[in-house]
């Protein structure tokens, strides 16, 4: 084999061309696929990086409505409350192991560039279960747990690196979050991958014991909903998910069903504890992202290996005149193939070079731009998987272009090669190989095409779809207090209201609501509001607001007014809605002034009257706009500070205001609080975007190189049947054909394969859509519309790849093609 | 009136590489009449086959005048020479040059698909039945060429190079590839269509059936060698 591999060699530097164009494509191609590959195995396949990974679990505390609209047991929400957490505290049965954890973004106010930072409350079992490696210092012990209230905190080695310069003397610091000053006892290892559980890329700077979680005493004790808190747990030996959702859901739903008695809101409910595996948890909706790149990268490889094979049997027709001197000489037809099969493995190796550079390209490529998109990124590098899928795949690759070359050689018929001057026809590409080859070209890049359009579709639909309101200038501020706890809302609100004062007297701002962004999430109220008397309760989200909030944004009025400053100070019982929430009601899209003076109530509470109906807004990345209602205070229950933190502001144009500058026009007002967050709501939509935008690109990119790939190789099979009907083409030219007669003639003959290989692309959409539920939720007109420009698209590669070959032989005299033929 | 049916005048080809120029062809004048037969010959690389070429219309002189039937054929495009081929040149060629995938009626007809006035399929038909009959092929028309003897092979060409009712047949060497009996069948074929009014030019290697034409010429580097004909001997 080496004597084979040595003139491989050299036969492959004698055609520069040809191993650049095989070792480009597949390289490039197979770069693509290992790269996709490897992150799929990593997501899909690869054990998270904790001891028993397989036994680590996420506790869901879902509250279940045992008679909403006629669904037995639908779940109206997950959150845990604080009453179930710890009656699961220590729970011994189905669990080895448990921890509490909650998030909380703030700023570390003892730093001189107090800078905002993600926080986690954790109780000590977070640090045994996933054995998190320390750099410095300790991990929590005992002496965190709960109700020890040990101010002491863990810092990740990037904030470390970046908050404290990497200072040596970390342990000797202390960082003061929440109000609270916490000494540093320890600092995680660079080589600790944390789990997401919560969203991708989110990234903890600060680990803090549970019990500085800023939940007042009353949260604490009553049966109250707390979004962000998570139990996870190791499952003890030999139980099972589902046994050890038996045991620990009549634990806390006795509790509840015992705390709740007499309480006629919560008939007919109860509470149940559901468990999902860290690593579904952790990989969330990726898979179907995965899928999706493989299965496109896989029919760009079918692509490109049936170019290389097409362009391998050209050549070994090419070559005929060589194996036909080997075969005079002896050789064999095992001998040809192992020829060929060097030749092919050369070149594939050569690719597989490419192809590792390539996808290390790629995987640097992931971690930069696509981490928030992806989890475990910072996991996917040139590893024994990817090597070993790059051996396998390469192989493969090799055998089969070595097999269909071998498959073209005629062996009897080459001995009479040499008696014909090199004119027989001993290697040959059937007819019928090349139509297969056509045929899987054009439906794999059909399918491939109409697919990415329609992501593509998608995608540059949700990006440009406007928002219903001006983001130009708009930016969102969030304070942080700086105590533990936040001062009651009867303390908080004058505080805050001086602080908007002040911020609108900076002469950079132009104005300022005391709102939260309109691309904030928005509240829900349930179970809905109904009009008084009625019984139908209308779901919908609501945004409390102040006078100045829809000027500022600009929203447009359908009909009514906004709020009045008087409405306001007054804390009226007025409410704005949006065209959605007025379509509900069946008022008459074209006449929304219909639904002024309604009144709309909340579980009875006292009713809002509607004083105005404003154009939706949509939210980005959003399918539809949502029916939303706007008011002033909300509907029931005391004002909590926490919801009154955020602020909507204006610049003025071409003016701009720095996070510090705010941090010290608050602190003028008052050391309570500091501006945590500061985000130009245009950069805060991109951010929302951002898979848009990455499917837009994703797709492009891939809708072209199917492209290039499908004309590459179509051209190259017709471009060898055009080639080898070269002559017969002359003879017709000779008796009288024209340059459209030639031209139809290509056409005739190879529309009935690319014809064939639409429609097969057809039935496989047809089948992928039926699969996939419409996962591209396109309607009839958009799949038509889609399906013809990529039937366009098809139409105009393969004319394009008729005509090309043709050019060479119909452009010039008719004697060219007759040439060493006759 | 003038009845040539080929008129060149001074032609000149020159094949050129980037090392290398050939004079293939220097200024050969060349008259053909409406029922010559004309035979022309000459050793490898005389510029036969360039002729040849050059009177089909399967390429282009460097210089010179062309004219068939008074019509200056020396600058047309590519698809004004094709019509011109299709319609006023028949040809034969050395190998044959039938199409493989085509029957012998498909090989035939072939010309007639080129029309600009599409023929009806019983004009095709009939011309082609024709064709056949005046080479003596008529009860093969749905074979394929790979089933005929190459004698068969060429005299379908010849019915081929008929079907339009061509103002001249061009042959080259039409015996090249056929051994003798099947040689002299083809050529006693091409001497009835002469006989018959067919105006015939034909570049062949042998002597003996060189010697068949009205006319015989003798290409040598390029120019023709002036030869007594036929009648100037007798």
């Amino acid at each position: 084999m080496s004597y084979q591999l040595k003139q491989a060699n050299i036969s492959l530097n004698k055609k520069p061309g040809f191993v650049a164009l095989v070792i480009s494509t597949m390289g490039l191609t197979l770069g693509a696929l290992l790269c996709v590959l490897t992150l799929g195995y990593v997501l899909l396949y690869k054990p998270l990086p904790y001891p028993d990974q397989e036994r680590l679990m996420v506790v869901d505390h879902a509250f279940i409505d045992q008679t909403r609209n006629g669904q037995p047991g639908k779940v109206m929400f997950k959150a845990f409350t604080y009453p179930a957490l710890m009656a699961l505290q220590n729970e011994p049965t189905a669990f080895l192991e448990t921890a509490f954890i909650s998030r909380k973004q703030g700023v570390l106010t003892n730093h001189s560039a107090l800078p905002t930072v993600e926080a986690t409350y954790v109780t000590p079992d977070w640090f045994t279960l996933l054995n998190i490696p320390m750099k410095f210092g300790r991990a929590f012990t005992p002496s965190e747990s709960i109700d020890s209230y040990n101010p002491v905190a863990v810092i990740s080695h990037k904030s470390w690196q970046n908050e404290f310069a990497a200072t040596p003397d970390i342990l000797e610091e202390k960082v003061e979050f929440g109000g609270v000053s916490f000494k540093i006892v320890g600092v995680t290892a660079p080589d600790f991958v944390e789990p997401q559980v919560y969203r991708v890329r989110r990234q903890t700077q600060l680990w803090l014991p549970w019990d500085f979680d800023p939940l007042n005493e009353a949260d604490r004790k009553n049966w109250g909903r707390i979004f962000g808190a998570r139990m996870v747990g190791k499952l003890a030996n030999g139980v099972t998910p589902r046994q050890a959702e038996q045991v620990i859901t009549p634990i806390v739903n006795n509790q509840w069903q015992a705390a709740m008695a007499g309480n006629p809101q919560n008939a007919g409910r109860s509470i149940r504890l559901e468990l999902r595996s860290f690593e579904s948890v952790i990989l969330g909706d990726s898979a179907q992202v995965i899928y999706l790149l493989l299965a496109s990268v896989f029919g760009l490889i079918v692509i490109a290996t049936t170019n290389i094979a097409n362009l391998f049997m050209s050549r070994t027709a090419q070559k005929q005149r060589a194996l036909s001197i080997q075969a005079a000489l002896g050789a064999k037809k095992r001998h040809l193939f192992q020829a060929l099969l060097a030749e092919s493995a050369l070149a594939m190796f050569y690719s597989l070079l490419l192809a590792l550079m390539v996808s290390s390209v790629g995987f640097w490529l992931l971690q930069q731009y696509l981490h928030t998109l992806l989890p475990r990124i910072e996991e996917v590098s040139l590893n024994a998987f990817t090597l070993g899928a790059a051996l396998v795949i390469g192989s493969l690759i090799a055998l089969l272009l070595a097999r269909l070359g071998a498959a073209s050689i005629n062996y009897k018929a080459l001995n009479t090669t040499l008696q014909s001057s090199g004119k027989g026809t001993g290697v040959q590409v059937s007819k019928r190989l090349r139509q297969v080859l056509m045929v899987c070209q054009v439906a794999v890049a059909t399918v491939l095409i109409f697919v990415n359009i329609g992501l593509f579709k998608a995608a540059i639909q949700s990006i440009n779809t406007p928002m219903g309101f001006e983001a130009k200038n708009v930016h969102s501020l969030t304070l942080a207090s700086a105590s533990a706890t936040l001062p009651p809302a009867n303390d908080a609100l004058p505080v805050i209201e001086q602080i908007k004062q002040t911020l609108t007297a900076l002469p950079q701002i132009a104005s300022v609501s005391h709102t939260s962004s309109p691309l904030d999430t928005f509240g829900t109220w349930m179970p809905g509001l109904s009009t008084v008397g009625g019984n139908e309760k209308i779901r919908a989200e609501y945004k409390v607001v102040d006078e100045q909030y829809f000027q500022l944004i600009k929203q447009s009025k359908l009909a009514g007014e906004f709020f009045s400053s008087q409405e306001v100070r007054d804390k009226k019982s007025v409410m704005i809605v949006n065209e959605s929430f007025a379509q509900l009601f069946s008022v008459n899209p074209t006449k929304p002034i219909d639904f002024l003076g309604k009144k709309l109530v909340f579980r009875g509470d006292k009713a809002f009257t509607v004083i105005g109906v404003v154009k939706g807004i949509e939210v980005p990345g959003k399918t539809k706009a949502m029916p939303r209602v706007y008011v002033i205070k909300r509907p029931s229950g005391p004002e909590r500070t926490r919801n009154r933190l955020a602020f909507t502001i204006k610049t003025k144009d071409n003016q701009s205001v720095s996070r510090q500058q705010l941090v010290e026009a608050i602190k003028g007002v008052s050391s309570q609080f500091t501006a945590n967050q500061w985000m130009s709501l245009v950069e805060n939509r991109h951010q929302m975007l951002f898979t848009q935008y990455t499917w837009a690109i994703t797709t492009a990119v891939l809708t072209l190189l199917t492209i290039i790939l499908a004309g590459i190789g179509l051209y190259g099979i017709i471009s060898y049947a055009v080639q080898m009907r070269k002559f017969e083409l002359g003879t017709r030219m000779a008796v009288g054909a024209k340059r459209a007669d030639l031209i139809r003639l290509i056409i005739t003959d190879n529309v009935g394969s690319m014809l064939l290989g639409v429609l097969i692309s057809v039935i496989t959409l047809i089948g992928l859509f039926a699969a996939s539920g419409n996962e591209l939720q396109l309607n009839i007109t958009s799949m038509v519309m889609i399906f013809i420009l990529t039937f366009g698209v098809i139409s105009l590669v393969s004319l394009s790849a008729c005509y090309l070959p043709l050019r060479g032989f119909i452009n010039r005299p008719a004697m060219f093609s007759l040439r060493n033929n006759d | 009136m003038s009845n040539a049916v080929i008129t060149m005048r001074n032609i000149s080809k020159i094949f050129e590489t980037e090392a290398l120029q050939t004079h293939a062809l220097n200024g050969v004048d060349l008259t053909i009449n409406q029922g010559d037969y004309v035979s022309i010959s000459g050793p490898s690389g005389s510029g036969k086959s360039t002729l040849l070429s050059l009177l089909g219309l399967l390429d282009f002189p460097t210089s010179g005048d062309y004219f068939i039937e008074g019509l200056d054929v020396t600058k047309l495009s590519l698809d004004e020479a094709a019509e011109i081929r299709n319609v006023k040149i028949g040809f034969v060629f050395q190998s044959f040059n039938l199409i493989d995938d085509l029957t012998v009626f498909d090989n035939v007809a072939l010309p007639m698909r080129y029309y600009d006035k599409k023929p009806t399929a019983n004009q095709i038909k009939q011309r082609v039945n024709e064709c056949l009959a005046m080479v003596g092929i008529t009860p093969r028309v749905s074979h394929y060429p790979n089933q005929l003897s190459g004698g068969q092979q060429q005299r379908i060409a010849i019915a081929r190079a008929l079907i339009a009712k061509p103002a001249i047949l061009l042959v080259d060497e039409p015996t090249g590839n056929l051994d003798s009996k099947s040689a002299d069948q083809v050529m006693d074929v091409l001497g009835e269509l002469n006989h018959q009014g067919t105006t015939i030019c034909m570049v062949t290697h042998d002597p003996r059936y060189a010697d068949m034409a009205k006319t015989k010429l003798c290409l040598l580097d390029g120019t023709f060698l002036k030869l007594p004909s036929n009648k100037e001997i007798a």
